[in-house]
């Protein structure tokens, strides 16, 4: 199967709920940062230190949940085709607690801030905590701008967000993490 | 479970080259109409949509012979009872209930899931099925019965016109082009990614507003 198609060579797309909307539409932007998020949690993937087997297990499992965060801000609620698709439920930001605190079990109490940097995969997550920081704003967007499409069933976006918002806070504590496991220290700020 | 071994149960050939299959359902298989099931054989990985009802006792394909394939020789030469790995079905092109006219556009084997959807029930909808020549019209009569508009669309002209009682001379695009009245639609592209393509290009030009659902196959 040819993976170029020249359907969207016209600046369009297609939302999963059918309708085409330009390439610059909130949501193709609201999910153009959550593919972009989901690409690099890939590449820290690919550069984990060795003893972090149960973080790339987590940061996996994240990427398939990344999938369905897509698919909700490539829906519009009110679509019929909306009842396909598996929204983010308290559950999933709930599972996303456990990590951050597991994760942070073996960390020491942070009092500065910290460089983002250190081990590969750690820069890595600081550049996906940032990303996820733009995904978050990019659904805040969706909701303020009053898409007539974002009030089918608002707790689909609002629980989207929150995942977003404790995503973030988990790429934070996974780059520390990454540090820790590889044997680098954290580099405090001395401003 | 993942997947299911079933057994084929049914060959029957619908024009040179082009075989339905019917294979053994398995208990626990639930589908919607316009869903598709991976065949794993030896290796490879091959998508065929189903084109049964839902809740029928089997599950059937329609195949078309790729010439020198790796797989669609074998499965069309293979003997009743040839066990094969099939997964549970997948896919999102499944039809949505809508106020406005469905359209469906199909090229080749890109009708089987119009005729799942006809075979789940689905009426009053426009379909332009697209072929070559009228003997590769495959499922025409039970569409065209179904269909509040059925337009078989011929590249080539027809040879037997007492089969389809009314064609287009060209492509589903072409009908869709020139002939298709202006409005909102639902469209269902189902084809070749050419089609899909072109077709996506025309619906952006003439019928803005319409949401298109598409699935291409080569």
């Amino acid at each position: 199967m040819k993976i170029y198609t020249r359907t969207g060579d016209q600046g369009k797309s297609s939302l999963f709920s059918g309708e085409r909307v330009l390439k610059n539409h909130p949501r193709m932007k609201a999910y153009g940062d959550v593919d972009e998020l989901n690409s690099m949690i890939g590449a820290l993937v690919a550069a984990l230190p060795g003893g972090t087997a149960a973080a790339k297990g987590q940061l996996e499992q994240i990427q398939g949940d990344l999938f369905r965060v897509g698919a909700v801000l490539a829906t519009t609620p009110a679509a019929a085709r909306a009842k396909q698709i598996t929204p983010i439920v308290p559950a999933d930001i709930q599972r996303l607690e456990g990590y951050i605190d597991q994760l942070q079990a073996s960390l020491s109490e942070l009092k500065h801030f910290i460089l983002p940097g250190g081990h590969p995969a750690a820069a890595l997550a600081h550049v996906a905590r940032t990303i996820c920081r733009r995904s978050e704003r990019g659904v805040v967007d969706l909701m303020q701008e009053g898409d007539p499409s974002a009030s089918g069933d608002p707790s689909w976006l609002a629980d989207a967000l929150i995942y977003l918002n404790r995503l973030s806070d988990f790429l934070f504590v996974a780059a520390r993490h990454c540090n820790a496991v590889a044997g680098m220290a954290d580099v405090m700020w001395q401003g | 479970v993942e997947t299911y071994r079933v057994r084929v149960t049914r060959k029957h050939p619908l024009a040179p080259g082009v075989m339905e299959i019917g294979l053994e359902r398995p208990s626990d298989f639930q589908m919607q109409a316009g869903q598709k099931i991976r065949f794993h054989h030896r290796g490879l990985a091959r998508d065929y949509t189903l084109i049964n009802a839902p809740d029928e006792d089997q599950l059937v394909i329609c195949a078309i012979q790729v010439p020198q394939g790796n797989f669609s020789p074998g499965l069309m030469q293979s003997p009743l009872g040839t066990v094969y790995e099939i997964s549970k079905p997948f896919g999102y092109f499944t039809f949505q209930v809508s106020v406005r006219t469905a359209v469906f556009l199909a090229t080749g084997t890109g009708i089987a899931p119009f005729v799942a959807f006809v075979r789940a029930g689905v009426r009053d909808f426009i379909l332009l099925q697209g072929a070559r020549s009228d003997e590769h019209l495959y499922y025409w009569s039970e569409m065209m019965a179904a269909a509040r508009t059925y337009v078989p669309c011929l590249t080539r002209t027809a040879e037997d016109l007492q089969l389809v009682p009314e064609t287009f001379q060209g492509r589903v695009t072409g009908y869709l082009e020139t002939r298709l009245p202006v409005a909102g639609y639902d469209f269902y592209l189902c084809g070749s990614g050419a089609m899909v393509d072109a077709a996506t290009r025309i619906i952006d030009r003439r019928f803005a507003g319409s949401l298109v659902y598409g699935e291409s196959f080569f």
